[in-house]
């Protein structure tokens, strides 16, 4: 799954692509002309662009050109697209900075096959590390941002993702996925106290259509201990998975340090409202209070409502670092929650979801 | 199957070649085939509409654009089209056919390719005849200018517009 812009000023064009794109998994931005496309290119930063040549205003070649004069955007590869289907017109296009030069006559397939073979992660290597998803107050959206991030994560990074609850006692990631899982974080790490292997470590956890591994939280009220056998647990999991992510219960307590310890990067959610504001601030301090760099830790804001009281611009100042990404507002989001049915699946086109899907490609490099 | 087959209902994009201009440009067909419109004897005007021109000189470069426009049909040179459906005519024609090569020389340019022949004996007045089709659809071809002949187009399809041919050769070049 990749960010991709298609600028085109012919509506049917769009429509086709936009169509042909998102069948294949892709989630597409759109943009009727050159103007309009730069804009997202700057706001978006797609993966890989697809862009017309005869539009009004500003040619596909002047919107090339523009890109390529963009540090912030020049490597994002450009496929020119074009009803012009002359030798001279794909020089032209070359010159102007594009990457690569299809007519229009092209089929969906073959046109599909080039951007898959242009986008930036098919000559990376796979993504690893485990992501740890914190707030310090309830209602930020961690979990389903925990849950469709995982997601976006095996569908970008085409590797298996597991999805750990850690919240002690009647977590939410099940219920979002529409599971009933048979087992739990608790029982893992006892297995593992146990001298269970990483092969019996795995069958506590359930598999999700979508391809991720749930370990969920206890149902029930139970008494968890943190000791070291859910970190010894939590630990060996990267020899079974290559990416984790876990939904980091809202505690900041010196015997949760060991495992906001072991995350490669945690994300902060927040919402845009002061009470939110002021527990950001205050994770923050007790953050760097128990020894978690500072450098792992990345800010993700979750519009959790249409209207949005403080601007980013504001948050940023206030917590003196820069937000790494924003979520915007999705009305589907809470009827995604009760249906069980992710938001990233529901809903593919959503802003939101092109929001998780660029952090999903982003978060590990 | 191309991915713009038509999908903008009845609206055929094309590059129209003058002695001195490329205009890569749409003509809104409606249910006809361009060829067609080409032939249409009750205007000697074709209308187009996104009109991007270039010189012929440096016809990568377009250096203007216009949303509409009207072409008169007596100065094209030729049509280039990247499908052949629109360079056909919706006629039927029922006699076999055969690719003849075939060179034309008209107004700035040299054209190469094939047409389709179907009598035993081939006649250029019978080509050239200007009756129900004013435009010889040409068959992968490749135009030369011929004032700047590093300046070439190709295409699978060429129309060609009989009143501006100056000589015709058919067969292999000997």
């Amino acid at each position: 799954m990749a960010n991709i812009l298609v600028v085109d000023d012919d509506r049917d064009i769009l429509r086709l692509l936009e169509f042909t794109l998102k069948r294949v998994g892709h989630i597409v931005i759109t943009a009727p002309n050159g103007e309009i496309g730069l804009a997202e290119t700057k706001a978006q930063k797609p993966d890989l662009i697809v862009c017309d040549i005869m539009m009004p205003k500003m040619t596909g070649y002047d919107f090339c050109k523009q890109v390529r004069a963009d540090p912030n955007v020049e490597h994002i590869p450009i496929i020119m697209f074009s009803a012009r289907f002359q030798p001279i017109d794909k020089q032209t296009a070359l010159d102007a900075g594009a990457t690569d030069y299809l007519p229009k006559s092209t089929a969906p397939d073959a046109l599909v096959n080039r951007i898959n073979e242009l986008l930036p992660h098919t000559s990376k290597k796979p993504a690893q590390g485990t992501i740890g998803l914190f707030s310090l107050r309830g209602g930020a959206g961690t979990t389903s941002l925990a849950v469709n991030l995982s997601i976006a994560l095996t569908l970008t990074q085409k590797t298996d993702v597991a999805l750990v609850d850690l919240a002690i006692h009647g977590g939410h990631t099940a219920v979002m996925l529409g599971m009933r899982p048979a087992s739990n974080f608790s029982q893992a790490a006892t297995a593992v106290k146990n001298g269970a292997d990483p092969a019996a470590v795995k069958s506590h956890f359930m598999k999700h259509s979508s391809g991720i591994e749930l370990l969920a939280s206890p149902p029930n009220f139970v008494q968890t201990s943190l000791d070291n056998s859910l970190l010894k647990m939590l630990n060996g999991l990267a020899s079974i998975y290559p990416i984790t992510v876990l939904d980091v219960p809202h505690i900041l307590e010196p015997n949760f340090s060991p495992i906001l310890q072991m995350v490669d990067t945690l994300i902060l959610v927040l919402t845009t409202d002061m009470p939110s504001l002021q527990s950001t601030a205050l994770a923050l301090q007790g953050l760097q209070k128990l020894g978690i760099p500072d450098n792992k830790i990345e800010l993700v804001v979750n519009q959790i409502t249409p209207a949005n009281s403080l601007p980013t611009d504001t948050i940023q100042k206030a917590l003196k670092r820069p937000i790494r990404a924003v979520i915007p507002f999705e009305a589907d989001m809470v009827k995604a929650i009760n249906s069980g049915k992710p938001m990233l699946l529901i809903a593919p086109q959503s802003p939101a979801t092109a929001a998780i899907g660029q952090l999903a490609r982003t978060i590990l490099t | 199957m191309s991915t713009v087959r038509r999908i903008s209902a009845g609206r055929v994009t094309a590059d129209f070649f003058t002695g001195s201009y490329r205009f890569s440009a749409s003509v809104i067909v409606y249910n006809r085939r361009l060829v067609d419109v080409l032939s249409d004897p009750s205007t000697d005007y074709l209308d187009m509409v996104d009109i991007y021109i270039s010189r012929i000189n440096n016809p990568g470069d377009i250096v203007a654009t216009y949303q509409s426009g009207t072409l008169i049909k007596e100065a094209i040179n030729f049509i280039l089209l990247a499908s052949e459906a629109e360079g056909t005519s919706q006629q039927r024609h029922y006699a076999g056919r055969q690719n003849l090569p075939i060179f034309l020389s008209i107004p700035s340019f040299e054209i190469h390719g094939e047409i389709q022949w179907g009598t035993k004996d081939w006649e250029a007045r019978k080509v050239l005849a200007v009756d129900s089709q004013k435009f010889l659809p040409v068959f992968n071809t490749t135009a030369s200018n011929s004032i700047f002949p590093e300046v070439t187009f190709q295409g699978p399809i060429a129309l060609v517009n009989k009143t501006q041919i100056q000589v015709i050769c058919a067969g292999a070049a000997g």
